[in-house]
């Protein structure tokens, strides 16, 4: 064991002693950011990790299972992409921990895979020297031979294997082009890395002078700068353009869903109500027929529409993390963020918030400074996140008229879902600078944003990230919304007198709709408002289904499409308290769960919830006491 | 022979000359590689029998290196930890570097180094000294 954990300026000499016997079974991915490990990784394993075009997409382990050609299986362990292994941020943490044997649950790997970009390797061979020192086998991959080659860029990788003393390939994780050294390096015997030298590990600038003289003695022609990238940035980092672009490409974004999404939704709609109606007469039993159609069908099915939304977003963010936009993104707000005491690297997780909140807080490993990390966890879930979409989208169906405002390019329900975009992003700048200058001050960290070049998103990456949502979205609606749905109608239709239903106020969902009535009524909610309102606690458009499942039992309201009912359900000020409320609201078990593992505590989410409930009370408050003076 | 950053009109925000004066007086040139400890002593050599008063050594903070200029870092003064994470990003001293696109307002801006493009806040590259290469 000693001999694996050599360190120092020593000279691997020999085979490691017994290892060679042993044939490997696990290998780690190890590399530096966005080196294209992930990439790799699906390749490989055939697995759909997600990949995106800028530095920090994966945050956490997780192993998957090559098999070779002989039938064998290989256990291969994504890791967050390091600098160095001495790291700062928890991403790295994890990296660094399974690499050392330290991480419970994950043995030692047998060998390393080292991921460097081939068009990179001044500086991504500098990690090669902590890497090797590990003393296990490594094959070290040379990641984007195209890009090298199509820059005019060179290396002798022969050469290169001799000085490092391990494997070397060059290979396009993209393309698969090489990768059959994989197969090759896990299949032929094992050798510990026997480097003709290393240099002082601690020691920064020693490696990096230790991976020039390397690549210098390999015949490393660096590739031409990448021309298209210097021209592209030429536009959209330009004082004036950039800005102007980041500010269309925002509102092209919500123009697309709802120019684009409404009209899918319509068509899924009907197809949906047409499934129920030719579902219906095969079910015989009368009241059986009216829980499963009228209850749980119209539950799911209204949620359900909202898919071609949700995934047009998924779409338009895909575009924008893959081709490398969002990192020149995250350039032009650093400055508005660092007003507010929000670290330059908040910027991609908080993006990333507009999809979930979920894989945002995990993003946020990525941020080494730990208050800094909890502010950007504070504030992530006051970013707009997929699962307000379809309530957003059908408050505002119901309420905003469609006229088209700056000519044929912008509808005035985009615009109103903008505002809400923007409301919950300015909610959390407030929070931020609340937290970063009373409980979480800190000194200022470097900010350092290595900027990709652009590259065009491949068909894979987008379609796999729209059926993961999809399946995502589809398994909520067919679990959670399914099951709500089914017992909301259900206890709408007890306790029965003399063996007949209730009206549905006496029901029991209508007692505890009324309970609570009390509370929320100067917001301008009536009780069945209520009862979304707290089946919304489990996920926040389980108000959609709650809504479309009450509507669809309540016989006076049993006829109208749900815009219609909300209509007789909600008033103006109502229907904008009700949007607010979502906004600032908390309603997110999962959101919850993942703040109290990430920080490991009660307190944080805890704090979250209740700020988050009390800012959404008040705000929806002024929201219909504001509405209702203005358009009265 | 003429630095191309003397050759160039500095905008408001830059007051390189007089404050790279200012800065070479207050942190001397110590513990640099040895390529960037000979760059001054061959600049000053130059400098010495030069007619040309523009030939001085010209230390500015990297904040300071107008766009499209190429400079070579001489030194970063930062704390230790601060120091090794830039440093892990290519800013080292010796390294060449030249300044890129910026967000609006000039803050952060990208600078080109080694290969990769690296956006920094005006307030780490405030610590960076560099030195305006020559152009020939």
């Amino acid at each position: 064991m000693s001999s694996r954990e050599c360190c120092g300026p020593s000279i691997g000499t020999g085979v490691l002693e017994g290892v060679d016997q042993k044939s490997i079974r696990t290998i780690a991915l190890v590399g530096p950011p966005n080196s294209g490990k992930t990439t790799l990784f699906n390749q490989l394993t055939g697995l759909n990790r997600k990949v995106a075009n800028f530095p920090g997409v994966t945050v956490e382990h997780f192993t998957g299972h090559i098999t070779l050609r002989d039938g064998k299986r290989v256990a291969l362990i994504d890791l967050p992409g390091i600098y160095s292994m001495n790291s700062k941020s928890e991403d790295e943490q994890v990296t660094v921990d399974v690499l050392r044997g330290k991480m419970t649950g994950i043995e030692l790997p047998d060998a390393i895979v080292l991921v460097l970009d081939s068009t990179n390797l001044g500086r991504h061979l500098a990690l090669a020297a902590p890497v090797i020192s590990l003393g296990l086998p490594t094959l070290v991959l040379l990641n984007m031979a195209d890009s090298l080659r199509a820059r005019d860029g060179d290396i002798d990788v022969l050469s290169l294997a001799r000085q490092l003393g391990t494997p070397v390939a060059l290979v396009s994780a993209a393309s698969g082009e090489g990768l059959d050294a994989v197969e090759r390096f896990v299949s032929s015997a094992m050798h510990q890395p026997q480097p003709t030298e290393l240099p002082m590990l601690h020691d920064i600038r020693e490696c990096r002078q230790w991976a020039e003289r390397i690549n210098l003695q390999s015949n490393y022609r660096k590739p031409l700068p990448p021309v298209w990238t210097r021209r592209l940035d030429a536009i959209y980092l330009h004082r004036l353009w950039g800005p102007l672009i980041f500010f269309l490409v925002v509102i092209a974004v919500f123009q697309t869903i709802f120019a684009a999404g409404q009209p899918i939704s319509k068509i899924l709609q009907d197809a949906l109500d047409y499934l129920g109606a030719a579902i219906s007469p095969h079910v015989g039993n009368v009241l059986i027929r009216s829980l499963l159609m009228d209850g749980a069908w119209k539950g799911v099915s209204s949620v359900l529409v909202f898919l071609p939304q949700i995934l047009l977003l998924f779409l338009l963010i895909g575009v924008l993390e893959d081709s490398g936009y969002l990192a020149r993104a995250a350039v032009i707000a650093d400055r508005t963020m660092s007003r507010f005491g929000l670290n330059g690297k908040a910027f991609i997780p908080l993006l990333s918030a507009y999809a979930c909140a979920v894989p945002a807080i995990m993003a946020t490993r990525t941020i080494e400074n730990k208050r800094d990390r909890l502010a950007t966890i504070m504030v992530a879930p006051f970013m707009t996140c997929s699962a307000r979409l379809p309530v957003y989208t059908m408050v505002i169906a119901a309420f905003v008229p469609n006229a088209r405002i700056a000519g044929v390019f912008f509808g005035s329900r985009a615009l109103a879902m903008l505002g809400l975009y923007v409301i919950g992003f300015l909610a959390a700048l407030f929070t931020a600078r609340m937290l970063k200058s009373s409980i979480l001050k800190s000194k200022d960290v470097p900010f350092l944003l290595e900027l990709p070049p652009y590259r065009w998103p491949t068909l894979r990456s987008l379609g796999m990230r729209l059926l993961d949502r999809t399946k995502a979205f589809v398994w909520r609606a067919g679990t959670v919304i399914l099951a709500v749905s089914l017992l909301l109608a259900i206890l709408t239709n007890l306790p029965l007198h003399q063996g007949q239903p209730p009206a549905i106020q006496d029901s029991i969902v209508g007692r505890i709709g009324h309970s609570i009535a009390p509370v929320i009524a100067p917001l301008g909610f009536n009780w069945k408002i209520g009862v979304g309102l707290l089946t919304s606690l489990a996920a926040r458009e389980v108000i959609v289904g709650t809504l479309g499942t009450l509507y669809g039992v309540d016989p006076q309201q049993h006829a109208m499409n749900l815009q219609q009912a909300l209509h007789s359900d909600l008033s103006l000020g109502g229907a904008a308290a009700l949007l607010i409320f979502f906004a600032f609201a908390m309603q997110c078990t999962s959101t919850l769960a993942v703040v109290r593992r990430e920080t490991n505590s009660w307190k944080w989410p805890a704090l979250q919830f209740t700020y988050m409930t009390v800012m959404a009370y008040g705000g929806a408050f002024v929201a219909k006491h504001l509405v209702d003076a203005f358009f009265r | 022979m003429i630095f191309r950053f003397a050759s160039r009109t500095p905008s408001s925000k830059t007051r390189p000359l007089f404050r790279a004066a200012k800065h070479v007086g207050r942190r001397p040139a110590s513990g640099s590689l040895e390529n960037a400890a000979s760059a001054p002593a061959e600049a000053s050599a130059s400098g010495a029998n030069a007619i040309d008063s523009s030939r001085r050594i010209q230390f500015l903070p990297l904040c300071d290196l107008p766009q499209g200029v190429h400079a070579i870092i001489h030194e970063i003064c930062l704390p230790a930890s601060a120091a090794d994470q830039v440093m892990l990003f290519g800013f080292m001293s010796g390294v060449e570097v030249v300044s890129g696109q910026s967000g609006p307002g000039g803050d952060p801006r990208v600078y080109r180094l080694d290969g990769t493009d690296v956006a920094i806040r005006r307030a780490t590259a405030r610590h960076i000294m560099v030195q305006i290469q020559e152009q020939a």
